[in-house]
């Protein structure tokens, strides 16, 4: 995989520092968000309440005996989500590939973006502080695990960047809860059998993971390995999914061009499969010794998203394409990219078995 | 070339050739029509080189010869003249087509560079009457699928075995399967391009006539007498459509034709966007159609009678409609098995058609 460049974003006690924002004189008091009744929990609370020892999640009556000089404020969901819009609205203006995770949270893929990912964060920074008198912590990173990781290392206003080169050192001292996926229970279970630490963490094996954690054991064995290839995924609409590829030799074998695009293909399927996504566009791009760029694509009637679809379609238009320079590069793309409610079975569907010979 | 003949009789026999006229092609000379006179008849000539047409009709020949002229001309010219004697005279350097008080003079284009149609092996012959094909094509066409992903199913299989012709059309999603008696001891397997069967559909008559076929390796053709098709066929093997057949299903509903068909029609106006899809709930005497959109909401209440269990299963509205619309019958009976296994429309006393579509699986 691509070397990668990920952000994490999340803003610095969101809902109380809108709060401070929009009535100053609550600036540098302990600001405390939460429901109202008796079986309330705080929302979030302000820099200055945590120093009391109030944190969100806690029941509303614990803070007020923890704070009792807090300001408590009912959430008004309505306000910060029309905050929350703009800032996206900014992070967007940085880069389109921007997962929003909540209100208040996102992550950002700046890999193609040709600048300093810590001056890309400052000019973000600087972009909302014109508008809002609010701040952001980011964590800056080669995969979403450990920019996550980053942001919560020095907020509030921080920035943090964790690189190659400081893993696994950085995340050895870091406690078990600090390891997005791991709950309260698990880890009580982890410090029953001594373990607190991500060091003592890395110390079991794959099955032991598995054992303790079920399916998601494996990604945990990974991502404290500093592995974590999830995507930065815009979702709410993805133009479309491919790859391409740059020969080590520029070719013209169109049997060979045919293997990577067949493997291509499978790749987009299982992305496809993944966002519970169908294509009705198919692209083929090329890239020719002299660096001309060939690109031809197909649109057909119904969503596809199997991978033997797809690469009848690409090899139609491979077909139709006569090699007479070198090959250097070679894309398969889909878009028209679309969600099916409703899924109209075929006899090609496993369940028919029915193999056909075009 | 010197020929005298009636404008209806002219204009009809330039419509059944145009059907073979590419709309779009890149050798400008399958656009012309082919004109050739002598011994008393005309025969106009067209190929996308595909699809090849050609008809005949009585006409005075004055001057045997023959010429090529763009379709849509002549065909624009002799629409709107009047229903009268019309006379085509070739010059040296153009056509002139005269009609009462109507002269045009056309430029013509090269019959050297009219392509001869293929020449088929007149071994595989047979004979059937002109309407069965007709409703052999019109109850399996709809299903002939036009997804060039495989080619194959944008043809029909033509089988015959024993004294059964059998014509079957599927496009993935639905299949339908149309079997007539022909008195024949041959055992052919041709499928069929669609446009081919889709154009033939038009030029049989329905009451009367019969149709020679001749099938080599991979071309075909019909004679109707008047008019000659000649089509390639599609390579390939086509899907063992036997296997698709269920062997058995749970729930047998039987209802009226009519009224199934007009309940599905209306349910379907709020199923237009291309992944919608209508739902039966099947239970006791009772079927419910139902179909939810943005739009709104409908409900058909149809009364059926059912044999076996209860069942909720949505379809394409489309892919029931069509198969209701060919079948001749008063009443069709319908096999579900599952929501997600297919489903087997039969007309009931007629054992000759059978549609199998397959359902949508909601989520």
């Amino acid at each position: 995989m691509e070397k990668r460049t990920i952000i994490h974003v999340d803003m610095d006690a969101f809902f109380a520092s809108v709060e401070q924002m929009d009535n100053p004189k609550l600036k540098g008091k302990p600001i405390i968000v939460s429901g109202e009744g008796a079986r309330s929990v705080v929302s979030t609370c302000s820099y200055e309440a945590r120093k009391y020892g109030v944190h969100s999640a806690m029941p509303s009556f614990v803070a007020k005996q923890l704070c009792p000089i807090g300001v408590f404020l009912p959430v008004r969901h309505q306000r910060y989500s029309q905050v929350s819009r703009e800032i996206f609205d900014i992070l967007k203006s940085t880069t389109q590939i921007v997962e929003p995770v909540s209100i208040d949270e996102a992550y950002l893929d700046v890999s193609i973006i040709d600048i300093d990912p810590a001056i890309i964060v400052s000019q973000i920074k600087k972009k909302i502080r014109e508008r809002y008198d609010l701040t952001l912590s980011a964590g800056v990173s080669y995969n979403k695990f450990l920019a996550k990781i980053a942001s919560d290392w020095n907020k509030p206003d921080g920035l943090m960047i964790i690189t190659e080169e400081m893993i696994p050192k950085i995340l050895e001292p870091l406690p078990v809860k600090k390891v997005h996926g791991i709950g309260e229970k698990s880890i009580k279970r982890l410090n029953d059998i001594g373990i607190y630490t991500i060091k003592q963490l890395m110390r079991l094996t794959e099955e032991e993971m598995i054992y303790y954690f079920g399916k998601l054991g494996i990604e945990i064995y990974n991502r404290i390995r500093g592995i974590d290839n999830r995507q930065v995924s815009t979702e709410r609409e993805i133009k479309s999914i491919g790859r391409e590829t740059t020969f080590e030799q520029d070719t013209k074998d169109k049997n060979y061009l045919k293997k990577i695009l067949t493997e291509f293909a499978l790749d987009v399927q299982n992305n496809l499969k993944k966002e519970s996504l169908y294509a009705k566009t198919v692209t083929i791009k090329l890239k020719t010794e002299d660096f001309k760029s060939y690109t031809r694509s197909k649109t057909l009637k119904e969503y596809i998203r199997n991978a033997d679809e797809i690469i009848k379609v690409a090899f139609g238009i491979l077909n139709d394409y006569s090699i007479k320079k070198s090959i250097r590069l070679i894309g398969l793309s889909v878009s028209n990219i679309g969600k099916m409610k409703y899924e109209q079975l075929t006899f090609f569907d496993d369940d028919f078995k029915i193999k056909i010979e075009t | 070339m010197r020929i005298i003949t009636n404008k209806n009789i002219l204009m009809n026999s330039i419509n059944i050739v145009q059907k073979a006229v590419p709309s779009k092609t890149t050798l400008p000379i399958l656009e012309g029509i082919l004109f050739t006179a002598g011994s008393g008849k005309l025969v106009l000539t067209s190929t996308d080189l595909e699809l090849g047409i050609e008809t005949a009709i009585d006409v005075d020949v004055i001057e045997a010869g023959s010429l090529v002229m763009a379709s849509n001309t002549i065909g624009d010219i002799v629409r709107k003249l009047p229903d009268s004697d019309v006379e085509i005279v070739k010059k040296e350097n153009f056509i002139v087509v005269k009609c009462e008080g109507s002269e045009f003079e056309i430029l013509g284009l090269s019959k050297e560079e009219f392509p001869e149609l293929p020449s088929i092996d007149k071994d595989n012959e047979l004979t059937i009457p002109a309407p069965t094909l007709k409703e052999m094509i019109r109850q399996t066409i709809f299903a002939v699928s036009n997804d060039e992903i495989r080619p194959i199913l944008t043809g029909a299989l033509l089988e015959i075995t024993g004294e059964k012709m059998t014509m079957v059309a599927l496009d993935g999603y639905r299949m339908a399967v149309k079997t007539s008696n022909i008195l024949n001891n041959k055992s052919i397997k041709a499928v069929i391009p669609g446009k081919t069967l889709s154009e033939l559909g038009k030029i049989l008559d329905d009451t009367e006539g019969t149709v020679n076929i001749f099938i080599s390796k991979n071309q075909i053709l019909f004679n109707t007498g008047d008019t000659v098709i000649t089509s390639r066929l599609l390579e390939g093997e086509f899907i063992d459509y036997q296997q698709l057949i269920p062997g058995e299903y749970k729930i047998k509903v039987k209802a009226k034709r009519t009224e199934f068909l007009n309940a599905c029609d209306r349910a379907a106006l709020f199923a237009r966007e291309s992944n919608s899809n209508i739902r039966f709930e099947i239970f006791d005497d009772i079927m419910n159609i139902r179909s939810n959109s943005e739009k709104g909401n409908v409900h058909e209440e149809l009364n059926i009678i059912k044999d076996g269990d209860d069942l909720e299963i949505a379809f394409n509205p489309r892919f029931f409609i069509e198969a209701l619309k060919v079948i001749n019958s008063e009443e069709i009976e319908a096999e579900f098995t599952t929501g997600v296994s297919p489903s087997i429309i039969r007309p009931v006393g007629d054992t000759d058609f059978l549609y199998l579509v397959l359902p949508v699986r909601r989520r």
